[in-house]
């Protein structure tokens, strides 16, 4: 248990290593100077130099990494180059919208998919299947952007139930913040949905088939038994891996999502901290979402473990 | 009999229809099965996997059902329980468990015997139970969902059932998973879940194909056993003849879907008429052979399903082959003894009785009646 713990561990820091570092090379070669850019086209010279020496930009780039990898291990993300606010508290300060919609998401996700994936599969190759198989494909085709449009179109812009588009804190009250959250939690919920229902589907035929499935019901078990107690559960395993990187996906990849709704989140900050050249909040926030995906990760294999015992042993060793 | 508390006890025990213990099946046979014939559909016609079986069997009694790979026993099997699948399957023929026509009942009805009056053990512990559920649980769950036990009690109930299959240590057993337990332990915690709500008939499918050779007549061993004090009947399904030697009272010999010899145990194994049969003794390894090999394995292939002989279905592999043979298919008729019933136009050691032709004397293994402990 120690050595796997220790081993995530290292993991985790090699991720933290590696993605610092191949941040700062592309930070490094986005064209045009930090310092100008940040000062603007009026500054003079030895306004440029000095705030170049404040940042070490005339440093290598290698001692700059060690420096602020220094930094990162002692849990500092440094300050904003614009703002000059910390970092971290940005970072943490736009989390939780980010965090709440990608919680929606997934929940209406599970929530749905989880269940229709397991009808499809005890109905498989029946009308009730293929139209679930349908449906899904709908589900998985269009790109995020369009069904946020066509959702703030129908339900804000048309019908006039929800916001089009903005962020209520939920310290502005719980029913105004859901509000405002469940058009993009539902426009980024949908192709996950119709992933979770797929992958589940496909590993609950697999299941299905299984010698154990038939000598259950050959116990007279009942069918919605048997199908939930024992050919759901091996059926997890591909669904976790996947709830792994559709979190990964929705803590980074809310983006388009955010932008389309001007929701103050993660994604919304990203794009930011690009457009104004702040190079140290853009380092901060891929480190941010790099982090996050690798603790999921660990979660999930953490998971799997649980859901199978034959994985404990081979997990501790 | 009642070494446990949840022993086979008919009247108490069982519920629903099917306990009624006047009902019309306990004047008769327990299981009476009548021309059935299961096939899968396909482009090319049906293939019947099970064609044309009939036979009976009474409480406490045990058939042993032997035949090669692929001669249909599993399907058949399966036929008796109504355990097929809807897709592509063909059915028919009658099967009578207790007065019940089970091959007209609806799964709904078939659920409620299944585990409870009749049920299975399976070749292959290791993937006919649930690699990730408790083995305790899948014990419980059987008396939960039928005898509708309280979790307390059924824990109870299970630790017993494994006690009685000889478990060590059943208490903290029931708490390991699949993976944990021994192959023999697999069976053992498989045949403790078919006997939880005491059944009157067990089909156990080659229990012990799976398992290592050492624990193979344990298995046998503890499956009698419990046949005996339970009363229970038995379908003992095997490839290897010596299995059954000494364990069943019946004998039916499969081949190619149709039973091709049946009879009480002693006579078939003494005076074996048809040449497969015949072929099949010769092939169990004996325990005084000190090599352990076949003695002879039968030469060729079982025919495929959709591509059988006209005739008799062992005409391409029997030494004893005439013109005749490959000609008309030998119907199942009795000889001298009685219930001894075998399909073969020139049957062994017959020929006094029978209008086969001359010279065709065979060197059958009379008298050569494996001993029970030959099951390796
Ligand atoms: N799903 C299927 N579709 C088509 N043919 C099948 C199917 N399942 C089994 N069969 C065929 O049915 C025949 C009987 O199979 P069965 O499993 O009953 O044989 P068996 O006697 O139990 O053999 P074994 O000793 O290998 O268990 C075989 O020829 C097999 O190829
Ligand atoms: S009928 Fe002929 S071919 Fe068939 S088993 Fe008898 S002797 Fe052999
Ligand atoms: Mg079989």
């Amino acid at each position: 248990m120690l050595r796997a713990v220790t081993s995530r561990a290292l993991h985790l820091l090699g991720v933290v290593f590696i993605v610092s570092f191949v941040t700062m090379i592309m930070v490094d070669l986005i064209p045009g100077d930090p310092a100008s850019v940040v000062l603007g086209e009026g500054a003079t010279s030895e306004q440029l130099d000095q705030l170049r020496q404040q940042w070490n930009l005339d440093d290598p780039l290698l001692l700059r990494y060690v420096e602020s990898l220094a930094d990162l291990v002692r849990g500092d993300l440094g300050t904003s180059v614009i703002t000059n606010d910390s970092v971290l508290d940005t970072i943490l300060e736009r989390l939780p919208v980010t965090l709440e919609i990608a919680a929606i998401a997934l929940v209406i996700a599970l929530v749905v998919g989880v269940p229709l994936g397991i009808w499809t599969a005890s109905r498989a190759n029946t009308w009730v299947d293929r139209a679930g198989l349908l449906a899904t494909s709908l589900m998985i085709s269009p790109p995020a952007f369009l069904t946020g449009l066509l959702l703030a179109y129908v339900f804000a812009v048309r019908l006039h139930l929800l916001p089009v588009t903005g962020w209520v804190p939920i310290s502005e009250g719980l029913s105004d913040n859901l509000r405002s959250a469940l058009l993009p939690g539902v426009a980024l919920s949908i192709y996950e949905t119709g992933v979770v229902a797929r992958v589940l589907r496909s590993a609950m035929i697999s299941t299905l088939s299984e010698d154990y499935v038939f000598a259950a019901h050959a116990r007279g078990l009942s069918r919605t038994y048997v199908l939930l107690r024992h050919a759901l559960r091996p059926s997890l395993i591909p669904l976790f891996t996947v709830v792994g990187l559709i979190l990964a996906r929705l803590i980074g990849g809310t983006i388009i999502v955010e932008v389309l709704f001007a929701l103050p989140g993660i994604g919304n900050l990203l794009i930011t901290s690009i457009q104004s050249r702040d190079f140290t909040l853009l380092q901060g926030v891929v480190v941010f979402v790099a982090l996050g995906y690798v603790l999921v990760n660990a979660l999930v294999d953490v998971l799997y473990t649980v859901i199978d015992p034959r994985l404990r042993n081979r997990a501790a060793a | 009999m009642r070494n446990t508390p949840v022993a086979a006890d008919p009247v108490s025990l069982t519920d629903d229809a099917a306990a009624d213990d006047s009902a019309p099946g306990d004047t008769g046979p327990l299981l009476q099965v009548d021309g059935l014939r299961t096939g899968f559909r396909s482009s090319e016609g049906t293939a019947w996997a099970v064609d044309d079986v009939s036979f009976q069997l009474e409480q406490g009694r045990t058939l042993g059902i032997v035949g090669e790979s692929g001669s249909g026993k599993t399907m058949l099997a399966r036929s008796i329980m109504g355990l097929l699948p809807r897709a592509n399957i063909e059915c028919s023929g009658q099967v009578l468990f207790r007065g019940l026509r089970l091959d007209q009942m609806q799964p709904s009805e078939l659920r409620r015997i299944w585990g409870t009056e009749m049920s299975m053990v399976f070749q292959d512990p290791m993937t006919s139970l649930n690699p990730v559920v408790r083995v305790g649980r899948q014990i419980t769950e059987v008396l939960r969902a039928h005898r509708r036990m309280t979790r307390s009690a059924a824990d109870d109930a299970a630790v017993e059932l494994m006690r009685s299959v000889r478990i060590p240590e059943p208490e903290r057993r029931a708490r390991e998973y699949p993976h944990q337990l021994s192959g023999g332990m697999r069976q053992r915690i498989g045949i403790a879940i078919a006997l939880a709500c005491g059944p009157r008939l067990l089909i156990a499918d080659e229990p012990t194909t799976a398992l290592d050779v050492t624990v193979q007549s344990q298995i046998l061993d503890l499956l009698q056993q419990q046949q005996s004090e339970r009363f229970m009947a038995m379908i003992l399904v095997t490839h290897d003849l010596g299995v059954v030697a000494g364990r069943a009272d019946d004998i039916a010999v499969m081949y190619a879907g149709q039973i091709v010899e049946q009879g009480p145990a002693r006579s078939v194994f003494r005076t074996p008429r048809m040449p497969y049969t015949d072929a099949l003794l010769r092939s169990i390894p004996r325990v005084d052979d000190p090599s352990h090999t076949r003695l002879a394995a039968i030469a060729g292939r079982p025919p495929a399903l959709l591509d059988r002989p006209p005739g008799c279905r062992f005409a391409p592999r029997c030494p004893s082959a005439q013109d005749r043979c490959r000609q008309d298919a030998p119907p199942l008729v009795g000889g001298v003894d009685p219930g001894h019933r075998y399909r073969c136009w020139f049957p062994l050691g017959a020929e006094a009785e029978q209008a086969g032709p001359p010279g065709n004397a065979h060197d059958t293994v009379s008298g050569r009646v494996p001993m029970p402990s030959a099951t390796t």
